[in-house]
């Protein structure tokens, strides 16, 4: 066991491998997660995302690679002696206990008397925004409430790490929308660093510092929201987060000189390492411009208007390129277009990212 | 069910009605006759409408209050010990077995059933007797010279008898309570820092025992009413109150027979209304168990 040092990280998942059967969960997956920081593992269902959280929080054991808690390897260590809290996706209160009874559960062996325990769960009741709900059963709370007696539960024994699984899913859309603001206000009170699990890609973009993207067990990706948005690395990425193009071509030259060529623009990329096969680029909806004044920094293209799809605050026009491939761009003032109508397109040419291939 | 009683529409009616007439008549009125032949006066050969108490002031004067009490506390060490059987049996098949064997578990538990119990207990009596393949085989290994006598007729006899008839009664309600709970209660506790046996006190426990309570009057209320067990693996003179009852009705004592059986009954009624007490109670249960 290696001792625990100032510059270890909070968190380290060294290639850690799962398979369930013949399906690989986890592909060495290798991610550090440091102190006050909330990361997220985004991915569709099957992605691995959720087998992952349970590799750190012990109820799964990795078939491979090592899991370290500042420094000190706990991939051996059961559940119960990590430190972690764990926020379930169907709350999982007790429900012989009151909301007290069940916040103050993991205080029992922290050795607090009666007056201190009592004033620890009415601190945490004032975190998450229930003075006061000591003593009603938690069977009669609304599911938000539920999901934030859960929280409190989970933060009462201070741990090293607060892991959560899909904690809002099971929540109607507006107190969805609610919680993730206040979860996000929690985790800064709290000074807690956030491991949390979703499919859903506005969650992840809303209250995270670093996004991880999952899929077939593999890390596809880690960034910030903005730039896991704005430069996705592959197609995958790309489509997940929705309002993006991806154009496919081919590659001209090679090396530096690499060029990127489809029927519409070619593009200077430089050296493209493992890129994706057929060469695609990514084009995010709202980057292209319809009918502009041109400026030095972008590339235009003909395209030919298929189909114009009102959405609200924007509208989507669709359109077609020379070979055939469809792009969409996004405006939020009403373009007077029709059908059939050809127009001029334009992009900056640093917002049509190069995506790679496909981690396997 | 409250609304379908607040509708009180002709189908709920039906519904209901059936198995109300059907307790009246086949439960409440033999009650209600026993309890009025248990006042009645005793004659040489029947008896004699009336009111007395003769047949309660014999019972609690005489050695049949003894048997009462013996077969309460039989009764009550029976279900402590099927209980400490039937618990861990269904613990097992609940988080240990697969759910296929589970299965298979569970209906292995009612083969005995197919029996008639009044032969089972006939085939226990030859197992355990002298001649017997248990004493046989303890002979062959040299355990004993001769053949043991406490196996049979004995009270250790009575409480194998009990057990094998009652104890597979009591899996199922507990098995039922324990696959209820929510096995991310147990993984929860976990992650608080409780470890297996602390969550077994605290959160496995408590949640089951609904089915523990239900478990323990399927014991209770069996055992406490045996005859067969006791007079076939009890012995000649092995008199629980079961047996005192039909000794009394051999004499063709109706009033004393009736008067017994109206205490019984009242002892039963009055445990049940307790027990139902702490079964509503065990949510308070609960909450001292998880502090």
């Amino acid at each position: 066991m290696q001792a625990a040092t100032a510059s270890a990280p909070l968190l380290h998942i060294r290639t850690v491998w799962k398979k369930f059967g013949d399906r690989v969960t986890a592909a060495g997956v290798d991610l550090q997660v440091g102190n006050g920081e909330f990361f997220t593992m985004l991915g569709p269902s099957g992605s691995g995302k959720s087998t992952v959280l349970r590799m750190i929080s012990g109820l799964e054991q990795p078939d491979d690679g090592r899991i370290l808690i500042n420094g000190e390897d706990v991939t051996d260590l059961p559940p119960w002696k990590r430190g972690l809290g764990m926020v379930f996706q169907q709350y999982a209160n007790f429900p012989h206990m009151s909301v007290a009874q069940n916040i103050g559960y993991g205080l029992r062996r922290s050795n607090l008397d009666r007056t201190a325990l009592r004033q620890r769960v009415s601190e945490l009741l004032d975190l998450v925004s229930l003075p006061g709900f000591q003593n009603k059963p938690v069977t009669q709370l609304s599911g938000g409430e539920q999901q934030r007696v859960a929280i409190a539960r989970a933060l009462a024994p201070r741990p090293r790490l607060l892991l959560l699984d899909e904690p809002l899913s099971a929540l109607d859309e507006k107190i969805r929308r609610e919680m993730q603001l206040q979860l996000k206000d929690i985790q800064r009170a709290t000074g807690t660093a956030f491991v949390y699990v979703t499919h859903d890609q506005e969650e992840a973009l809303t209250m995270s510092d670093r996004v991880a993207v999952l899929n077939w067990g593999y890390l596809v990706q880690i960034d910030a929201p903005l730039a896991l948005f704005r430069q996705p690395r592959t197609k995958f990425v790309a489509q997940f987060f929705r309002g993006s193009n991806v154009i496919e071509g081919r590659f001209t030259g090679s090396g530096a000189q690499t060029v990127f060529d489809c029927a519409a623009f070619r593009l200077d990329c430089g050296a493209v390492d493992n890129a994706a096969n057929p060469p695609a680029v990514a084009i995010r909806n709202e980057d292209i411009r319809i009918n502009p004044r041109a400026t030095e920094h972008e590339t235009t293209f003909d395209a030919v208007l298929e189909r114009v799809v009102y959405r609200g605050i924007y509208t989507d026009f669709q359109f077609k390129l020379a070979d055939g491939q469809i792009i969409v761009a996004s405006a939020t003032s009403g373009e007077a277009l029709d059908p059939g109508a050809k127009v001029r397109l334009a992009v900056r040419t640093d917002r049509i990212i190069p995506l790679h291939a496909e981690p396997s | 069910m409250s609304i379908a009683l607040k509708r009180r529409d002709a189908g709920t009616v039906a519904l209901l009605g059936g198995p109300v007439l059907i307790c009246a008549i086949a439960i409440i009125a033999p009650l209600a006759l026993t309890l009025m032949v248990s006042f009645w006066e005793r004659q040489m050969i029947g008896m004699k409408p009336g009111f007395t108490l003769a047949s309660y002031a014999l019972f609690f004067d005489g050695a049949r209050f003894t048997v009462l009490e013996r077969s309460f506390w039989m009764a009550a060490s029976a279900t402590i010990i099927m209980l400490a059987i039937a618990y861990p049996a269904a613990y097992l098949a609940t988080f240990k077995l697969a759910p296929q064997r589970t299965r298979i578990f569970l209906f292995l538990l009612s083969v005995p059933f197919l029996v008639n119990y009044v032969i089972r207990t006939f085939a226990w009596a030859y197992l355990l007797g002298r001649t017997g393949p248990v004493n046989g085989l303890l002979q062959v290994l040299g355990l004993t010279a001769a053949p043991v006598d406490w196996l049979l007729f004995s009270d250790f006899a009575v409480y194998l008898g009990l057990v094998a008839a009652y104890m597979p009664f009591m899996v199922y309600p507990i098995w039922l309570s324990l696959s209820a709970i929510d096995r991310r209660l147990i993984e929860a506790s976990w992650m608080l820092g409780e470890p297996p046996l602390g969550t077994f006190l605290r959160v496995v426990l408590p949640l089951s025992l609904p089915g523990v309570s239900a478990a323990a009057i399927f014991g209770f209320v069996g055992s406490f009413g045996e005859v067969a067990v006791s007079q076939i693996l009890g012995g000649v003179g092995y008199q629980l109150m079961g047996n005192a009852i039909t000794s009394s009705l051999d004499v063709l004592n109706y009033p004393m027979a009736a008067a017994m059986s109206s205490v019984v009954v009242g002892c039963m009624l009055l445990m049940l209304t307790l027990w139902l007490r702490v079964f509503d109670l065990r949510l308070f249960l609960g909450k001292m168990l998880g502090r």
